[in-house]
């Protein structure tokens, strides 16, 4: 899977006219969150409840993720959503898509999420580049945001790329609005 | 500065030898801001093979069939568009060591058909419902295996036609298909993202980008881990924390001594041991660097874990990195690295940095964590040197020259600490050789045919570049030498075409309206022979060679052309000065020509003319009585059914009977069931192909009457009765009145173009 800097995908989309408005920084995590911000169409907080993968009618296979909406923050959405995405594992078969995130029951993530396509699926903007998973400092009891990458171990905590999840919250809100 | 903890191993099989990280002094102007690295999506890993739920994707045969479907890519020509995926398919079928072995089967127009193998298709409306709005996926690979072993049954490729645009011509405001698709092609033989920036893995990727294009050493190491051919040689060893406890899902990369490229990548395992595969003999500096930064385990596939909170460490420590030797077909393992404890700098370098052998740069490095003025930039290879380093809390910059002679390939830079904390951002920079330049074929025209030899001229030309001539690859390049291609013609279409040189580190260059393939236009057939000297005669030329552009001369004078394709032409003869046989030249743009002498013949009489004729159809057997209607028919003429409608040729000639100036009777001969043309012919050669066209029914069917391939309806039958007789003379009045009330061409659609409704 290859993935354009988002900055590019939005020119481009606004070259194909497939959004409205220019991207308004290419500097650094404002940039992207600009980029992240206009490219979704359903930006949200949330917990997963449940997990599970269908093999669906023309043979491909998708997980379906029941959430919980804590936070919802851009496009209308209600307090329990259902989050589809291609691939997955039934039936003795699996679908793996290179580069698209996999959510664990019981994790929180503010997700940036595509519009739907006509089987009511959605992606993450930029697959793993649009999933930040929210965790609590165990040593500082505050609240982070990272993105999926040094999150997977709790051992592993002290990654480099947390940020705060209000200041996190509020740059999308700053920019939603 | 903090000492390294790196430790040595006991167990290489050469004592190590030891160089020294060089580091620049910290300069203290800030240098012009080249680069402006973007920040907030992650980065970073080396070559790793997909792995879901212990289990480790793999083909149980490395012979892998692959199609293509063309005709999804409808803004691609198609024959570049197929060279490209040639090529693409072509750098993993051919790494040294490697099994992997991509076959190529027939195109296919196919989209979704399960029966199809391993598609590689443009999906431009989102079908494939991977591409909602505002995915911002180029393209992916979704990737079917079996849960028991992990055994890969189906892969695909689709591209992302509805948001963006791919590009086989190396336009800058589109997607590279090659460097895509060589990216995809990773991830069909089982390679997750790698995080090694001058990976063809690399997650990222930019219009205009062809850099993946070639396999860096990453891939090739990777391609020989997933189908490995013979023995290879490989590196193996142990990353450990300060505590003794295994660092799981840490990344290790070695760097060739020789030049300080950044030869392949590895993460650890649960027990923190690491494994390069399929690595070249030589000697190598190895280190170890957590998974941040702008790829990290979020563009992994795989559910393993990966730690990420030690800081970069080589073999040997920051200040003296330890080498391994490693022989062909043999491992070294170069034992267990203490790693140092995390470092507080983190960059958000993204993609790689393309440089030409001898350019110089300034570089600029994004992040955090740096000491303004403490932080510097360094790196290993002998080729490079860095200067004027400067450094403020969120950038370290410096001067970067690349010597004339460094090898093309990836290169680290490392940033530092006065303690000693290293960070490390692996492959940030890409050294390519000089971008080749074309200056002209030794003859710039050949024939249509193709197997021409030519010599290709230019600058910076490379041993293993691709010629492509029209879209078509030439066969038996041969490298002379760095301004110099032999190469065999192939065939192509008459008229220009662009020459594209490929080098194989992606590099290409194009020369526009290059070559001219040059037919000898050759007549075949003309109707008619003869015209009015007034000018103005259709003519339908048929033969072969006729090339967009190609001028007709009657004499000296040239006809209006109209190219319907290479075998046929449709010309209106000029006036001319007086009556009488004139030469005929077909003379294409390149100047080559054919001469036709007394092939037309201008005469004083005007041009005949049919309006209409009726009916229009009739049985196959014959015998149906058509009655026709024009201008200026002579005596003798002569009608013939059953002609081509496009090139006025073949049919019979019917019996025939000249009525008046205006009208004629025939009686059709046999003909084939279809629709054909109907044309007259004088005595003199002059002619006329009728606007509409004769169907010939089976004899089963009723023949004659209902069909209108003229304008008036008239009952068939022999003989008109009294009424149809009246009827007829009423329209042909109607006829009269029209014609003088409406300009010519009009008149003529408003007659032909009603259908069946005579």
């Amino acid at each position: 899977m290859r993935i354009p800097p988002l900055s590019a995908a939005v020119v481009l989309a606004l070259a194909l006219g497939a959004i409205s408005r220019a991207p308004a920084s290419t500097s650094s995590l404002d940039g992207s969150l600009d980029e992240l911000v206009q490219l979704a169409e359903r930006i949200c907080e949330v917990e997963v409840l449940s997990r599970e993968s269908l093999r669906l009618p023309g043979g491909g296979i998708e997980t379906r993720y029941t959430l919980a909406t804590i936070l919802p923050m851009k496009g209308a959405m209600s307090s329990v959503q259902q989050l589809r995405i291609p691939g997955g594992e039934v039936a003795g078969r699996g679908l793996v898509i290179p580069g698209l995130p996999r959510f664990q029951v019981g994790d929180r993530h503010i997700l940036f999420l595509s519009a739907e396509n006509d089987r009511q699926q959605r992606m993450p903007v930029g697959l793993d580049d649009g999933a930040f998973l929210v965790q609590t400092n165990l040593h500082s009891g505050e609240r982070e945001v990272r993105r999926m990458s040094a999150c997977c171990d709790e051992q592993n905590w002290s990654g480099t790329e947390a940020r705060s999840h209000e200041v996190f919250v509020r740059d999308i809100l700053e920019r939603v609005r | 500065m903090r000492s390294s903890s790196a430790t040595s191993s006991s167990e290489c099989a050469d004592p190590p030898a030891r160089a020294r990280l060089r580091v620049r002094p910290l300069a203290g102007r800030l240098l012009l801001l080249l680069l402006a690295f973007q920040s907030g999506a992650g980065l970073a890993d080396a070559y790793v093979r997909i792995s879901i739920g212990g289990r480790t994707l793999y083909w149980d045969n490395p012979q892998i069939d692959w199609q293509l479907n063309p005709v999804s890519f409808t803004e691609l020509d198609p024959g570049e568009l197929s060279a490209a995926a040639n090529r693409a398919f072509a750098a993993w079928s051919e790494v040294p060591g490697s099994a992997l072995d991509f076959r190529r089967l027939q195109d296919s127009n196919s989209r979704n058909d399960p029966g199809a193998s391993h598609l590689i298709y443009l999906d431009p409306s989102n079908q494939s419902g991977f591409f909602p709005q505002g995915s911002g996926v180029v393209a992916l690979t979704p990737i079917t295996y079996a849960l028991s072993g992990g055994r890969i049954q189906d892969v695909d490729v689709i591209f992302n036609g509805r948001d963006y645009a791919f590009t086989v011509s190396g336009e800058n405001n589109a997607f590279d298909f090659q460097d895509v698709l060589t990216h995809e092609i990773g991830h069909m033989a089982g390679l997750d993202h790698s995080p090694h920036h001058g990976s063809s893995l690399w997650p990222y990727v930019a219009p205009g980008q062809w850099l993946h294009r070639s396999l860096s050493q990453d891939d090739l190491s990777g391609a020989v881990t997933v189908a490995r051919a013979g023995n290879a040689s490989t590196l193996k060893g142990r990353i450990v924390n300060g505590d003794g406890t295994a660092v799981k899902g840490g990344a290790v990369a070695a760097v060739r001594v020789e030049d300080g490229r950044l030869a392949a990548t590895a993460l650890s395992g649960s027990s923190g041991n690491w494994t390069i595969r399929g690595m070249p003999a030589g000697d190598y500096y190895v280190y170890a660097y957590p998974l941040v930064g702008s790829m990290t385990r979020a563009n992994l596939t795989g559910d393993g874990a990966v730690q990420v909170d030690f800081g970069a460490t080589f073999y040997g420590g920051t200040w003296a990195p330890q080498s391994f030797s490693l022989s062909a077909s043999t491992t070294t393992d170069c034992g267990s690295l203490t790693t140092a404890a995390a470092t507080t700098m983190e960059d958000q370098y993204r993609n790689p940095l393309v440089l030409a052998q001898g350019e110089g740069r300034s570089v600029t490095v994004w992040g955090s964590g740096f000491q303004p003025q403490q932080t510097s930039m360094s790196e290993l290879s002998p080729y490079l040197s860095l200067s004027g380093v400067n450094s403020n809390s969120a950038t370290v910059s410096a001067l970067l020259q690349v010597s004339n002679n460094c090898p093309p390939g990836s290169y680290d830079l490392y940033l530092t600490l006065p303690d000693g904390d290293l960070e490390v951002i692996p492959g940030a920079l890409e050294v390519v050789g000089p971008a080749p330049e074309l200056t002209g074929l030794s003859e710039v025209a050949g024939d249509v045919a193709g197997g021409e030899d030519r010599i290709l001229e230019g600058r910076n030309l490379q041993p293993g570049a691709e010629v492509l001539i029209g879209g078509r690859v030439a066969s038996g390049v041969v490298w002379l030498d760095a301004g110099r291609l032999a190469l065999s013609t192939p065939p192509g279409e008459p008229g220009a075409a662009d020459v594209v040189v490929i080098q194989t580190d992606g590099q290409e260059a194009r020369l526009e309206n290059g070559f001219l393939y040059s037919a000898v236009p050759i007549y075949e057939s003309v109707f008619p022979r003869a015209g009015a000297r007034a000018g103005g005669t259709a003519l339908h030329i048929t033969g072969s060679g006729f090339a967009p552009g190609i001028t007709v001369l009657f004499g000296e004078r040239a006809g209006a052309v109209v190219v319907e394709s290479e075998r046929l032409l449709r010309v209106t003869a000029p006036a001319a000065a007086s009556s009488g046989a004139v030469d005929v030249e077909l003379r294409n743009p390149d100047g080559v020509r054919s001469l036709y002498p007394a092939l037309f013949r201008y005469v004083d009489a005007p041009d005949p003319e049919i309006d209409s004729f009726t009916p229009g159809k009739g049985g196959n057997r014959g015998g149906t009585q058509v009655k026709l209607f024009g201008e200026n028919l002579q005596d003798g003429a002569r009608v013939k059914f059953g002609v081509d409608p496009l090139t006025a040729q073949g049919g019979q000639f019917a019996s025939s009977e000249v009525v008046s100036a205006q009208v004629m009777r025939s009686t059709t001969p046999s003909g084939p069931t279809g629709t054909y043309g109907v044309l007259i012919e004088m005595p003199n050669g002059q002619g006329a192909l009728a606007q509409a066209t004769f169907q010939y029914q089976s004899s089963a069917a009723p023949a004659g009457g209902g069909g209108c391939g003229g304008v008036i309806g008239l009952a068939s039958g022999p003989r008109p009765g009294p009424e149809e007789a009246t009827s007829f003379l009423l329209m042909i009045g109607a006829w009269f009145l029209l014609r003088r009330r409406l300009p010519r061409t009009a008149a003529s659609q408003a007659r032909f173009g009603s259908g069946r409704d005579c």
